[in-house]
């Protein structure tokens, strides 16, 4: 399992390293380049959403309860898909299954949930649109 | 005078390309201006998450004889010297049962 404490660059690094298999490009959230105007392929945006860091992991040996220096650390993205309005909504969702096959397989990062809203059509971008998120989970050190 | 008169004399000089520009038709003339909006909506680009969109939208007027509705899906683009377009949507403007000009909506082609 990787560790996480990624940035958003580097989800957007994994996905452009495997753009041939997501057949599109990815990009960090609300960059100032343009849009290329008609869509030729899949284009992914990347966000964080929320991010959560527990409290230190409680192991219990025996009767003694130890506090470990470890401590859950969890990340949400955001990743808003833009698909070219000439291929089907289930193309869309199945660009999205590639999107985290990619995240667990190629990336290994561990994928403790992931979900999508409705598929919409975007009149600005001429697209279909697929907007998503997952959320990385892992453990971090604090030594603090 | 009649209406080819007029595209010749007064026209941008265009001609239709495919997306990858392997064919290409011979220039001709027509009239292509900037589309404006009565609410100034075009002045602004629309800020995606993906990236900016150029909202620029060009209204389009030429010659019968280059049928802007009969081109395939991957010729539907037009340039000019210094600009590329898609064509949104393209319309045949009759007088009678003839076909005076073709009328289309073109979009700022962006690679």
């Amino acid at each position: 399992m990787r560790i996480i404490g990624s940035t958003v660059t580097q989800i957007v690094a994994l996905l452009n390293a495997n753009s041939a298999s997501l057949n599109g490009s990815a990009t960090a959230a609300f960059p100032t380049t343009k849009i290329s105007y008609p869509l030729n392929e899949n284009l992914f945006a990347v966000g964080v959403l929320s991010s959560s860091l527990g409290k230190r992991i409680v192991v219990t040996e025996g009767d003694e309860r130890v506090e470990t220096h470890n401590r859950p650390l969890s990340v949400t993205y955001s990743v808003t898909i833009y698909s070219p309005a000439s291929l089907s909504g289930s193309a869309l969702l199945s660009t999205f299954d590639k999107v985290i096959d990619c995240i667990v397989h190629t990336g290994n990062y561990n994928v403790s949930s992931a979900g999508c809203g409705d598929i919409e059509y975007s009149t600005v971008a001429k697209a279909n649109v697929l907007k998503a998120f997952f959320t990385l989970s892992s453990v971090v050190s604090d030594l603090t | 005078m009649t209406i080819e008169k007029v595209f010749s004399r007064c026209g941008r000089s265009v001609r239709l390309v495919s997306s990858d520009e392997s064919w290409s038709s011979e220039i001709y003339q027509a009239f292509l201006q900037p589309l404006r909006y009565k609410n100034k909506m075009y002045l602004d680009s629309a800020h995606l998450d993906a990236g900016v969109e150029d909202m620029g939208y060009y209204l389009y007027i030429g010659p019968s004889n280059h049928d802007l509705t009969a081109l395939s899906e991957n010729c539907r683009f037009l340039k000019t010297t210094d600009s590329k377009y898609s064509i949104v949507k393209s319309e045949k403007v009759y007088f009678s049962e003839d076909v005076l000009y073709i009328w289309a909506i073109l979009r700022t082609a962006v690679e």
